[in-house]
């Protein structure tokens, strides 16, 4: 059986070029951030060849189709950096060009929102089980541990941070994919 | 719900990965199945005993019973 692309397949190419694309993005943005544009240009880069040669050297875990990894990625990232941008740009805009520059990253969210839904509908039904039940499981992991973060918010009367919330979710996702994995794998 | 579906692939010399290629779904679903660890839906289950050739029952059986 095949568990990994040859290194002259259409999609080895595919993946190294996503890779290479999205690792560029990222190490761009985060270079901007800790002030090296040029070595978070060239770590980033050879992160993304590295993930996209991983990507193709191994049996995917569930049976997305290659191009819906690759559409993940790149809208993923996409995401980020419109958050990314966002958050840097957040002093400089006010009024109605701020309320515009916080649509993006919902509209770059929903693209990546569309990416996952595809790759769950590729999936065959044990998976889809699977995926189905890590979700159930981080919303109700997430719900539980939001009931001392309110507490304390209330108590403290200072708001907790947005990305504890997001952290707390994809946490809880991790958790519940793992749990049911470990039960059907 | 226990079942004989790894005789029967041992039987026609196929690997997981072949028989779920054959299926259509991931390796990881036949060995869930194989190890009764996960009970396939009823079209799944009409299509493994017609691949084998055999009536679903052949194949599948309730616990406490075969």
């Amino acid at each position: 059986m095949k568990t990994f692309l040859q290194n002259d397949s259409p999609d080895f190419r595919a993946n190294l070029t996503t890779g290479f694309v999205v690792g560029a993005m990222l190490g761009v943005a985060l270079g901007m951030g800790f002030g090296s544009i040029l070595l978070g240009l060239a770590v980033g880069m050879a992160l993304g060849l590295a993930l996209g040669i991983f990507i193709s050297r191994r049996e995917l875990p569930m049976r997305y189709p290659m191009y819906l990894v690759r559409r993940m990625l790149l809208t993923g990232t996409l995401f980020l950096l419109t958050m990314m941008i966002f958050a840097l740009a957040e002093g400089m805009a006010s009024g109605a060009t701020l309320i515009l520059g916080a649509m993006v990253p919902t509209l770059a969210g929903a693209l990546f929102v569309y990416s996952i839904g595809s790759a769950i509908a590729s999936l065959d039904e044990m998976q889809r089980r699977i995926q189905t039940e890590a979700i159930a499981i981080g919303f109700g992991g997430t719900a539980i541990a939001l009931i001392p973060l309110a507490l304390l918010d209330i108590s403290t009367h200072s708001p907790s941070h947005w990305l504890i919330l997001s952290l707390i979710m994809v946490s809880m996702w991790l958790v519940g994919k793992l749990w049911t994995k470990r039960r059907y794998g | 719900m226990k079942n004989r579906l790894k005789v029967l692939r041992a039987e026609r010399d196929l690997s997981q990965a072949q028989l779920a290629d054959l299926l259509d779904v991931s390796r990881q679903t036949v060995n869930a199945i194989e190890t009764e660890k996960y009970d396939p839906s009823l079209p799944l289950a009409f299509k493994i005993a017609a691949l084998f050739g055999c009536q679903i029952e052949d194949v599948f059986q309730p616990e406490g019973q075969g």
